[in-house]
């Protein structure tokens, strides 16, 4: 009885490691993750799959839509969430898509975007806040018509996807600035109540991974 | 009061208001038998016109914002709100102007005005650069306040009546080109010349030894400097298909006034001459517009399926 004993004893000595050796490699790498984030993936913007959308009340009745499309640069974050985001995102004036090619115009013009001065819209993230899983609250630059001013945006990693070109990250953002801010301040008291002041932006960004996490 | 009707009184209708009452002092008064007051006020309207205009619409800090650092301004600096700028030089240089010619001796006023020209010409060009400037373009707009200047004196008397055409142009062409701004500041100077162009006439008509109104000058200078500056500003940032240049046609449509020369030096009064005179620029700038809207009728967005990067994204 006692050898019986003394050799169920023996076994599970021998027995505990193995079966527990899964459980300590996880302990420490857990931990590890807490501490130092995963290396981040650059992430390149798919400019057909990367779009702004803004919104602005016309004539203080309706909400207009119009859209930048094919954004451009990159945004680096780590696919296990473990540290924050960072953008540097590009939109080309010329690239304003209303669906009419006068209204693009007026928009490329002085009165609005200001094309022939001021050919790009820049975004350059300084900082992150987390606000949940996968979600961001984002402060960075805006630069627009030549001036930049200090804004938040609310990100979400939209998904992360698997493309014949390989792995793809979404992201979606959202922000509102007054336009005013930015000089852009014809339709708002002149003609009085043309165009709306606030601009709420929505940006679907998706991009290519360039380097895996890890 | 409705947005729109506000803003047109505001940027169109009181600019022009302004101009006229300024022009009134010399056309509609006893000043109309002195020579200087005849060629400054009306001028000075005309380009006070445009300042009123944009600073009603930017306000004062655009037009100080080129010369001086306003602290707590954090604005844009745009190229175009130079046109501010010019404006008020203007303003002061018709009375510069008409008081050298005044003061010149006799025979020595034409070389006032060509000198005068030339300065402001040279000014444009060093100081008025819109987007992507050269050399090459900055010699141009130099270029293209001298043919003002050359075209305009074949207005003779006519030249507010062509100016106010002239602005028109440029007023149409910048909204065809989605530039508002610069389509109602236009469309304020075309307006305050219309009205210049009245009041000149009615007052030669009533005023006795009345000095006639003639393209030499400042009027000279006046127009030819904005009308070239006007038409660059709305070329360089066009978003229209008007081609460059249609734009550069503009400043030299008062020389069409020559069209009709032959009748305007047979015609039996100052009002039949300035008739033919206009008529002549009047057919140039229907030209020029009909062109303009053809060719963007013709080129149309450059909008549609067979451009869209998008058309087969979905395999389609």
């Amino acid at each position: 009885m006692t050898i019986m004993r003394n050799a169920l004893l023996v076994a599970a000595l021998v027995a505990a490691p193995i079966s527990l050796a899964p459980l300590m490699a996880f302990a420490p790498h857990a931990s590890q993750n807490a501490a130092a984030p995963t290396s981040a993936s650059t992430i390149t913007m798919d400019p057909i799959h990367s779009m702004a959308i803004f919104r602005v009340q016309h004539l203080g009745a309706g909400y207009f839509y119009g859209r930048f499309n094919e954004l451009t640069g990159t945004a680096t974050w780590p696919l296990d969430d473990s540290a924050a985001p960072s953008f540097d995102v590009t939109a080309d004036v010329a690239k304003v898509d209303t669906g009419s090619g006068k209204l693009d115009g007026n928009l490329q013009g002085p009165n609005f975007f200001n094309q022939a001065e001021f050919p790009t819209i820049q975004f350059k993230s300084k900082s992150a806040e987390r606000v949940g899983e996968r979600h961001w609250k984002v402060k960075g630059d805006l630069t627009l018509r030549g001036v930049t001013k200090e804004i938040e945006v609310d990100c979400t990693v939209s998904g992360i996807g698997k493309g014949p070109t390989g792995q793809k990250v979404g992201f979606e953002c959202m922000f509102t600035i007054m336009r005013a801010d930015y000089g852009m301040k014809w339709g708002i008291e002149a003609p009085k109540g043309a165009l709306g002041n606030e601009v709420r932006m929505t940006i679907s960004l998706e991009g290519d991974v360039a380097k895996a996490a890890g | 009061m409705d947005g729109v009707v506000g803003y047109l009184v505001s940027v169109v209708v009181i600019p022009a208001l302004v101009a006229a009452v300024v022009a009134s002092i010399a056309l509609v008064t006893p000043l109309r038998r002195r020579a200087w007051a005849v060629e400054c006020f009306p001028a000075m309207a005309v380009a006070l016109a445009f300042l009123v205009s944009f600073t009603n619409e930017l306000g004062w800090t655009a037009v100080a914002r080129q010369v001086v650092t306003i602290e707590g301004d954090d604005a844009p600096f745009e190229r175009w709100h130079r046109l501010g700028l010019a404006a008020l030089v203007l303003v002061v240089l018709s009375m510069v102007v008409a008081a050298a010619r005044s003061a010149a001796p006799k025979g020595d006023a034409r070389i006032v005005s060509i000198a005068s020209l030339a300065v402001a010409s040279g000014l444009a060009g060093v100081f008025v650069p819109f987007p992507q400037p050269t050399l090459l373009k900055q010699l141009g707009l130099a270029a293209l306040v001298l043919a003002a200047g050359v075209a305009l004196p074949l207005a003779g008397g006519a030249i507010y009546w062509i100016a106010w055409g002239a602005f028109g142009i440029v007023a149409a062409l910048a909204g065809l080109g989605g530039f508002a701004s610069l389509a109602v500041m236009c469309g304020a100077v075309s307006v305050a010349s219309l009205l210049v162009a009245i009041l000149a006439a009615l007052g030669g008509k009533f005023a006795k030894d009345a000095k006639p109104i003639e393209a030499t000058g400042a009027p000279l200078v006046v127009c030819a400097v904005m009308i070239a500056l006007a038409a660059r500003c709305g070329d360089a940032y066009d978003q229209s298909q008007t081609p460059d240049w249609l734009w550069w046609l503009v400043p030299l449509v008062p020389g069409f006034a020559l069209i009709f020369t032959k009748q305007a030096l047979r015609a039996p009064s100052i009002a039949a001459a300035t008739f033919w005179r206009t008529l002549g620029a009047a057919l140039a700038g229907v030209a020029i517009l009909g062109a303009a809207l053809t060719i963007d009728a013709s080129r149309g967005t450059g909008k549609s399926d067979a451009d869209d990067p998008y058309a087969d994204m979905y395999g389609g």
